[in-house]
Protein backbone atom coordinates (compact mmCIF):
# COMPACT_ATOMS: atom_id res chain seq x y z
CA UNK A 1 0.00 0.00 0.00
CA UNK A 2 1.01 3.44 -0.87
CA UNK A 3 3.19 5.57 1.92
CA UNK A 4 1.26 8.76 2.65
CA UNK A 5 4.82 10.63 3.55
CA UNK A 6 4.68 11.47 -0.08
CA UNK A 7 2.04 13.08 0.08
CA UNK A 8 2.75 15.22 2.86
CA UNK A 9 6.20 15.55 1.62
CA UNK A 10 4.68 16.79 -1.63
CA UNK A 11 2.20 19.18 -0.60
CA UNK A 12 4.87 21.31 0.85
CA UNK A 13 6.61 21.18 -2.40
CA UNK A 14 5.08 23.32 -5.35
CA UNK A 15 8.20 22.65 -7.24
CA UNK A 16 5.84 19.97 -9.41
CA UNK A 17 5.61 21.87 -13.15
CA UNK A 18 2.63 21.57 -15.89
CA UNK A 19 4.10 18.04 -17.19
CA UNK A 20 6.22 16.98 -14.17
CA UNK A 21 8.87 16.26 -16.29
CA UNK A 22 11.27 15.60 -13.24
CA UNK A 23 8.71 13.99 -10.96
CA UNK A 24 9.30 10.51 -10.33
CA UNK A 25 6.38 7.89 -11.22
CA UNK A 26 5.46 6.77 -7.52
CA UNK A 27 5.61 10.82 -6.38
CA UNK A 28 3.06 11.69 -8.82
CA UNK A 29 1.28 8.19 -7.78
CA UNK A 30 0.82 9.59 -4.45
CA UNK A 31 -0.07 12.68 -5.48
CA UNK A 32 -2.80 11.48 -7.84
CA UNK A 33 -4.85 10.00 -4.90
CA UNK A 34 -6.16 13.89 -3.68
CA UNK A 35 -5.57 15.41 -7.08
CA UNK A 36 -6.55 14.51 -10.61
CA UNK A 37 -4.12 16.82 -12.33
CA UNK A 38 -1.54 14.53 -11.27
CA UNK A 39 -2.79 11.01 -12.71
CA UNK A 40 -3.33 13.48 -15.75
CA UNK A 41 0.49 13.58 -16.19
CA UNK A 42 0.53 9.73 -15.35
CA UNK A 43 -2.10 9.53 -18.27
CA UNK A 44 0.41 11.87 -20.61
CA UNK A 45 3.03 9.51 -19.75
CA UNK A 46 2.19 6.29 -20.30
CA UNK A 47 -1.13 6.88 -22.84
CA UNK A 48 1.31 6.57 -26.05
CA UNK A 49 3.63 3.62 -24.74
CA UNK A 50 1.06 1.42 -23.39
CA UNK A 51 -1.37 1.67 -26.75
CA UNK A 52 2.35 0.88 -28.57
CA UNK A 53 2.44 -2.37 -26.48
CA UNK A 54 -1.33 -3.73 -26.79
CA UNK A 55 -0.30 -3.13 -30.76
CA UNK A 56 2.43 -4.93 -30.47
CA UNK A 57 1.27 -7.80 -28.06
CA UNK A 58 -2.11 -8.58 -29.52
CA UNK A 59 -2.18 -7.18 -33.01
CA UNK A 60 -5.66 -4.88 -32.86
CA UNK A 61 -6.67 -1.92 -34.44
CA UNK A 62 -5.80 1.63 -32.89
CA UNK A 63 -9.51 1.94 -31.76
CA UNK A 64 -9.61 -1.25 -29.67
CA UNK A 65 -6.08 -0.49 -28.91
CA UNK A 66 -7.53 3.54 -27.31
CA UNK A 67 -10.10 0.85 -26.14
CA UNK A 68 -7.66 -1.36 -23.86
CA UNK A 69 -5.77 1.76 -22.71
CA UNK A 70 -8.65 3.44 -21.69
CA UNK A 71 -9.72 0.59 -19.31
CA UNK A 72 -6.21 0.26 -18.26
CA UNK A 73 -6.13 4.25 -17.08
CA UNK A 74 -9.86 3.43 -15.51
CA UNK A 75 -8.72 0.42 -13.41
CA UNK A 76 -5.38 2.06 -12.48
CA UNK A 77 -7.74 4.89 -11.15
CA UNK A 78 -9.84 2.70 -9.10
CA UNK A 79 -6.63 0.88 -7.57
CA UNK A 80 -4.38 3.51 -7.18
CA UNK A 81 -4.82 3.47 -3.35
CA UNK A 82 -3.16 -0.32 -3.80
CA UNK A 83 -0.67 0.55 -5.74
CA UNK A 84 2.53 -1.38 -4.14
CA UNK A 85 5.33 1.22 -3.78
CA UNK A 86 7.82 -1.77 -3.84
CA UNK A 87 6.87 -1.71 -7.57
CA UNK A 88 7.49 0.16 -10.65
CA UNK A 89 4.83 1.74 -11.55
CA UNK A 90 5.43 1.25 -14.93
CA UNK A 91 5.50 -2.06 -14.15
CA UNK A 92 1.97 -2.35 -12.07
CA UNK A 93 0.70 0.00 -15.48
CA UNK A 94 1.86 -3.18 -17.82
CA UNK A 95 0.75 -5.60 -15.75
CA UNK A 96 -2.92 -4.09 -15.55
CA UNK A 97 -2.46 -3.57 -19.43
CA UNK A 98 -1.39 -7.25 -20.14
CA UNK A 99 -4.35 -8.70 -18.07
CA UNK A 100 -6.11 -6.08 -19.97
CA UNK A 101 -4.98 -7.44 -23.18
CA UNK A 102 -5.28 -10.78 -22.44
CA UNK A 103 -8.69 -10.22 -21.78
CA UNK A 104 -9.66 -8.79 -24.66
CA UNK A 105 -8.15 -11.43 -26.57
CA UNK A 106 -10.05 -14.39 -24.64
CA UNK A 107 -13.40 -12.19 -25.58
CA UNK A 108 -12.33 -11.98 -28.68
CA UNK A 109 -11.19 -15.82 -29.32
CA UNK A 110 -8.28 -15.28 -31.67
CA UNK A 111 -4.89 -16.02 -31.50
CA UNK A 112 -3.17 -12.46 -31.10
CA UNK A 113 -0.27 -11.66 -33.86
CA UNK A 114 1.95 -9.84 -32.97
CA UNK A 115 4.00 -6.99 -34.76
CA UNK A 116 7.47 -6.22 -34.50
CA UNK A 117 9.16 -3.03 -35.67
CA UNK A 118 12.62 -3.85 -37.82
CA UNK A 119 15.29 -2.59 -35.55
CA UNK A 120 13.59 -4.63 -32.50
CA UNK A 121 13.93 -7.74 -34.96
CA UNK A 122 17.77 -6.84 -35.25
CA UNK A 123 18.63 -6.82 -31.27
CA UNK A 124 16.09 -9.98 -30.99
CA UNK A 125 18.29 -11.77 -34.00
CA UNK A 126 22.19 -10.54 -32.78
CA UNK A 127 20.57 -12.35 -29.32
CA UNK A 128 20.06 -15.69 -30.79
CA UNK A 129 22.95 -15.34 -32.37
CA UNK A 130 21.29 -16.23 -35.73
CA UNK A 131 23.84 -14.49 -38.07
CA UNK A 132 26.44 -16.20 -36.44
CA UNK A 133 24.48 -19.41 -36.65
CA UNK A 134 23.32 -19.35 -39.98
CA UNK A 135 26.08 -17.21 -41.96
CA UNK A 136 23.86 -15.21 -43.29
CA UNK A 137 21.92 -11.99 -43.06
CA UNK A 138 18.50 -12.07 -41.30
CA UNK A 139 15.64 -11.82 -42.50
CA UNK A 140 13.20 -10.24 -40.74
CA UNK A 141 9.50 -11.91 -41.98
CA UNK A 142 11.47 -15.01 -40.99
CA UNK A 143 11.92 -13.87 -37.56
CA UNK A 144 8.76 -12.34 -37.55
CA UNK A 145 6.85 -15.67 -38.47
CA UNK A 146 8.83 -17.65 -35.88
CA UNK A 147 7.93 -15.06 -33.18
CA UNK A 148 3.94 -14.95 -34.10
CA UNK A 149 4.45 -19.41 -33.52
CA UNK A 150 5.78 -19.25 -30.42
CA UNK A 151 3.19 -19.78 -27.37
CA UNK A 152 1.57 -17.20 -25.81
CA UNK A 153 4.09 -17.51 -22.30
CA UNK A 154 7.07 -17.25 -24.50
CA UNK A 155 5.68 -14.38 -26.79
CA UNK A 156 4.91 -12.40 -23.73
CA UNK A 157 8.41 -12.13 -22.57
CA UNK A 158 10.07 -11.69 -25.98
CA UNK A 159 7.84 -9.04 -26.64
CA UNK A 160 8.71 -7.49 -23.10
CA UNK A 161 12.42 -8.28 -22.94
CA UNK A 162 13.16 -7.02 -26.69
CA UNK A 163 10.53 -4.66 -27.87
CA UNK A 164 9.19 -2.94 -24.82
CA UNK A 165 13.40 -3.07 -23.41
CA UNK A 166 11.96 -4.30 -19.61
CA UNK A 167 14.40 -6.00 -17.85
CA UNK A 168 13.96 -9.57 -15.95
CA UNK A 169 12.57 -7.85 -12.71
CA UNK A 170 9.70 -6.00 -14.44
CA UNK A 171 9.32 -8.58 -16.10
CA UNK A 172 8.85 -10.65 -13.32
CA UNK A 173 6.42 -8.24 -12.18
CA UNK A 174 4.88 -7.46 -14.67
CA UNK A 175 3.82 -11.17 -15.59
CA UNK A 176 3.80 -12.17 -11.86
CA UNK A 177 6.29 -14.63 -12.34
CA UNK A 178 9.40 -15.71 -10.90
CA UNK A 179 12.53 -13.99 -11.95
CA UNK A 180 14.32 -17.40 -12.66
CA UNK A 181 11.51 -18.60 -14.55
CA UNK A 182 11.44 -15.59 -16.75
CA UNK A 183 15.11 -15.98 -17.92
CA UNK A 184 14.23 -19.78 -18.18
CA UNK A 185 11.57 -18.44 -20.63
CA UNK A 186 13.46 -16.42 -22.40
CA UNK A 187 16.55 -18.70 -22.99
CA UNK A 188 14.16 -21.25 -24.26
CA UNK A 189 12.22 -18.86 -26.46
CA UNK A 190 15.46 -18.08 -27.87
CA UNK A 191 16.30 -21.90 -28.29
CA UNK A 192 12.65 -22.07 -30.17
CA UNK A 193 13.13 -19.00 -32.71
CA UNK A 194 16.89 -20.53 -33.49
CA UNK A 195 15.08 -23.63 -33.96
CA UNK A 196 12.12 -22.60 -36.02
CA UNK A 197 14.71 -20.31 -38.13
CA UNK A 198 17.28 -23.15 -39.11
CA UNK A 199 14.24 -25.46 -39.70
CA UNK A 200 12.45 -22.66 -41.93
CA UNK A 201 16.32 -22.36 -43.73
CA UNK A 202 16.62 -26.01 -44.35
CA UNK A 203 15.51 -26.74 -48.10
CA UNK B 1 -2.05 16.92 -23.49
CA UNK B 2 -3.29 14.24 -26.18
CA UNK B 3 -6.51 14.07 -27.23
CA UNK B 4 -6.60 10.18 -26.05
CA UNK B 5 -5.56 11.59 -23.18
CA UNK B 6 -7.89 14.01 -22.75
CA UNK B 7 -10.79 11.72 -23.83
CA UNK B 8 -9.22 9.07 -21.28
CA UNK B 9 -9.72 11.82 -18.15
CA UNK B 10 -13.04 12.78 -19.41
CA UNK B 11 -14.31 8.95 -19.61
CA UNK B 12 -13.13 9.01 -15.99
CA UNK B 13 -14.90 12.02 -15.05
CA UNK B 14 -18.07 11.00 -17.42
CA UNK B 15 -17.97 7.37 -15.15
CA UNK B 16 -17.75 8.99 -11.86
CA UNK B 17 -15.01 6.54 -10.97
CA UNK B 18 -13.64 6.31 -8.07
CA UNK B 19 -10.24 5.04 -5.80
CA UNK B 20 -11.47 2.58 -4.12
CA UNK B 21 -10.69 3.13 -0.20
CA UNK B 22 -7.31 2.16 1.42
CA UNK B 23 -9.23 -0.01 3.51
CA UNK B 24 -10.67 -1.98 0.78
CA UNK B 25 -6.94 -3.13 0.12
CA UNK B 26 -5.78 -3.38 3.84
CA UNK B 27 -8.98 -6.18 4.30
CA UNK B 28 -7.99 -7.76 1.10
CA UNK B 29 -4.35 -8.27 2.48
CA UNK B 30 -5.52 -8.90 5.92
CA UNK B 31 -7.70 -11.22 4.47
CA UNK B 32 -4.77 -13.12 2.65
CA UNK B 33 -2.77 -13.47 5.62
CA UNK B 34 -5.67 -14.44 7.73
CA UNK B 35 -6.23 -17.32 5.52
CA UNK B 36 -2.78 -18.25 4.80
CA UNK B 37 -1.71 -18.54 9.40
CA UNK B 38 -5.40 -20.10 9.57
CA UNK B 39 -4.41 -22.79 6.45
CA UNK B 40 -0.85 -23.79 8.47
CA UNK B 41 -2.53 -23.62 11.82
CA UNK B 42 -5.16 -26.25 10.47
CA UNK B 43 -2.70 -28.25 8.44
CA UNK B 44 -0.36 -28.45 11.80
CA UNK B 45 -3.47 -29.52 13.43
CA UNK B 46 -4.38 -32.05 11.17
CA UNK B 47 -0.28 -33.64 11.76
CA UNK B 48 -0.35 -33.72 15.50
CA UNK B 49 -3.94 -35.51 15.51
CA UNK B 50 -2.10 -37.77 12.65
CA UNK B 51 0.43 -38.94 14.92
CA UNK B 52 -2.33 -39.53 17.72
CA UNK B 53 -4.07 -41.51 15.57
CA UNK B 54 -0.66 -43.81 14.31
CA UNK B 55 0.02 -43.69 18.11
CA UNK B 56 -3.25 -45.34 19.22
CA UNK B 57 -2.11 -48.20 16.24
CA UNK B 58 -5.48 -48.34 14.62
CA UNK B 59 -3.84 -48.05 10.95
CA UNK B 60 -1.85 -50.39 11.80
CA UNK B 61 -3.50 -53.04 12.78
CA UNK B 62 -5.21 -52.41 9.44
CA UNK B 63 -2.20 -53.02 7.83
CA UNK B 64 -1.40 -55.72 9.68
CA UNK B 65 -4.48 -57.26 8.65
CA UNK B 66 -3.85 -56.17 5.09
CA UNK B 67 -7.57 -55.17 4.77
CA UNK B 68 -6.80 -51.87 2.43
CA UNK B 69 -10.27 -51.14 2.03
CA UNK B 70 -10.79 -50.88 6.09
CA UNK B 71 -7.60 -49.00 5.66
CA UNK B 72 -8.63 -46.45 2.95
CA UNK B 73 -12.06 -46.05 4.28
CA UNK B 74 -11.60 -46.04 7.97
CA UNK B 75 -7.85 -45.08 8.43
CA UNK B 76 -8.26 -41.76 10.39
CA UNK B 77 -4.65 -41.09 9.32
CA UNK B 78 -5.19 -41.26 6.01
CA UNK B 79 -7.94 -38.59 6.45
CA UNK B 80 -6.03 -36.13 8.55
CA UNK B 81 -3.27 -36.28 5.45
CA UNK B 82 -5.96 -35.43 3.39
CA UNK B 83 -6.69 -33.08 5.58
CA UNK B 84 -2.79 -31.71 5.79
CA UNK B 85 -2.79 -31.87 1.62
CA UNK B 86 -5.39 -29.72 1.74
CA UNK B 87 -4.56 -27.32 4.00
CA UNK B 88 -0.86 -27.27 1.81
CA UNK B 89 -2.78 -26.33 -0.91
CA UNK B 90 -4.80 -23.95 0.48
CA UNK B 91 -1.26 -21.92 2.15
CA UNK B 92 0.42 -22.77 -1.01
CA UNK B 93 -2.56 -20.23 -2.83
CA UNK B 94 -2.64 -17.88 -0.26
CA UNK B 95 0.99 -17.29 -0.59
CA UNK B 96 1.04 -16.93 -4.15
CA UNK B 97 -1.70 -14.31 -3.49
CA UNK B 98 0.51 -11.96 -0.94
CA UNK B 99 2.29 -9.28 -2.01
CA UNK B 100 5.43 -10.50 -3.74
CA UNK B 101 4.49 -14.25 -3.20
CA UNK B 102 4.94 -14.42 -6.82
CA UNK B 103 8.54 -14.02 -6.94
CA UNK B 104 9.17 -17.48 -5.80
CA UNK B 105 9.20 -20.20 -7.77
CA UNK B 106 6.32 -22.72 -6.93
CA UNK B 107 8.08 -25.79 -5.16
CA UNK B 108 10.05 -23.51 -2.98
CA UNK B 109 6.84 -22.01 -1.95
CA UNK B 110 5.31 -25.86 -1.09
CA UNK B 111 8.53 -27.09 0.37
CA UNK B 112 8.62 -24.18 2.81
CA UNK B 113 4.89 -24.43 3.77
CA UNK B 114 5.18 -28.71 4.38
CA UNK B 115 8.19 -27.45 6.52
CA UNK B 116 6.42 -24.69 8.08
CA UNK B 117 3.15 -26.74 8.90
CA UNK B 118 5.36 -29.87 9.67
CA UNK B 119 7.23 -27.70 12.21
CA UNK B 120 4.32 -26.77 13.80
CA UNK B 121 2.35 -30.09 13.81
CA UNK B 122 5.64 -31.61 15.74
CA UNK B 123 5.20 -28.60 17.92
CA UNK B 124 1.39 -29.36 18.46
CA UNK B 125 2.31 -32.91 18.91
CA UNK B 126 5.04 -31.99 21.47
CA UNK B 127 1.97 -29.75 23.55
CA UNK B 128 -0.46 -32.68 23.69
CA UNK B 129 -2.45 -30.41 21.24
CA UNK B 130 -3.11 -32.94 18.67
CA UNK B 131 -4.11 -35.71 21.59
CA UNK B 132 -6.22 -33.10 23.15
CA UNK B 133 -8.20 -32.64 19.64
CA UNK B 134 -8.16 -35.95 18.47
CA UNK B 135 -10.17 -36.73 22.18
CA UNK B 136 -12.48 -34.09 21.42
CA UNK B 137 -13.45 -35.42 18.54
CA UNK B 138 -13.97 -38.72 19.87
CA UNK B 139 -17.27 -37.22 21.14
CA UNK B 140 -18.46 -35.64 17.81
CA UNK B 141 -20.75 -38.79 16.89
CA UNK B 142 -20.67 -38.08 13.06
CA UNK B 143 -16.87 -38.59 13.04
CA UNK B 144 -17.05 -41.29 15.87
CA UNK B 145 -19.76 -42.90 13.17
CA UNK B 146 -18.04 -42.44 10.15
CA UNK B 147 -14.02 -42.46 10.77
CA UNK B 148 -13.06 -43.87 14.24
CA UNK B 149 -12.94 -47.62 14.54
CA UNK B 150 -10.77 -48.90 17.57
CA UNK B 151 -8.08 -50.20 17.60
CA UNK B 152 -10.06 -53.55 19.62
CA UNK B 153 -12.79 -53.82 16.64
CA UNK B 154 -13.15 -57.09 14.48
CA UNK B 155 -12.35 -55.41 11.34
CA UNK B 156 -9.17 -54.15 13.03
CA UNK B 157 -7.76 -57.16 14.60
CA UNK B 158 -4.75 -58.85 12.71
CA UNK B 159 -5.79 -62.16 11.90
CA UNK B 160 -9.21 -60.80 11.04
CA UNK B 161 -11.08 -62.61 13.83
CA UNK B 162 -14.03 -61.54 15.24
CA UNK B 163 -14.06 -60.70 19.19
CA UNK B 164 -15.80 -63.40 21.15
Amino acid sequence: MMDLSFVNMMNHDNAIGETGADTTDEKLVALATTDDRYFEILVDRYEAKLQRYIMRFINCSVQDAQDIVQEVFINAYRNLNGFDTSLKFSSWLYRIAHNQAVSHVRRAAVRPTVILEAENLEALASEINVENELHRKMDDALLRTAVNRLDAKYKDVIVLRYFEDKNYEEISDILRKPSGSVSSLITRAKRLLLKEIQKSETP
Amino acid sequence: MSETSKKIIEEIHERNVTHRPRWHFLIRSISVWAALIAAIVFGALSISIEESVLEKGIVGHSVLSFDFVQLLFHGMSLLWILFTIVFIVLAFLNLRLVKEGYRYRAWWIVIGVIVVIATFGLLFRQEGIGDRAESALEHNSFYQGTFHIHPDDQYNQPNGSQNP
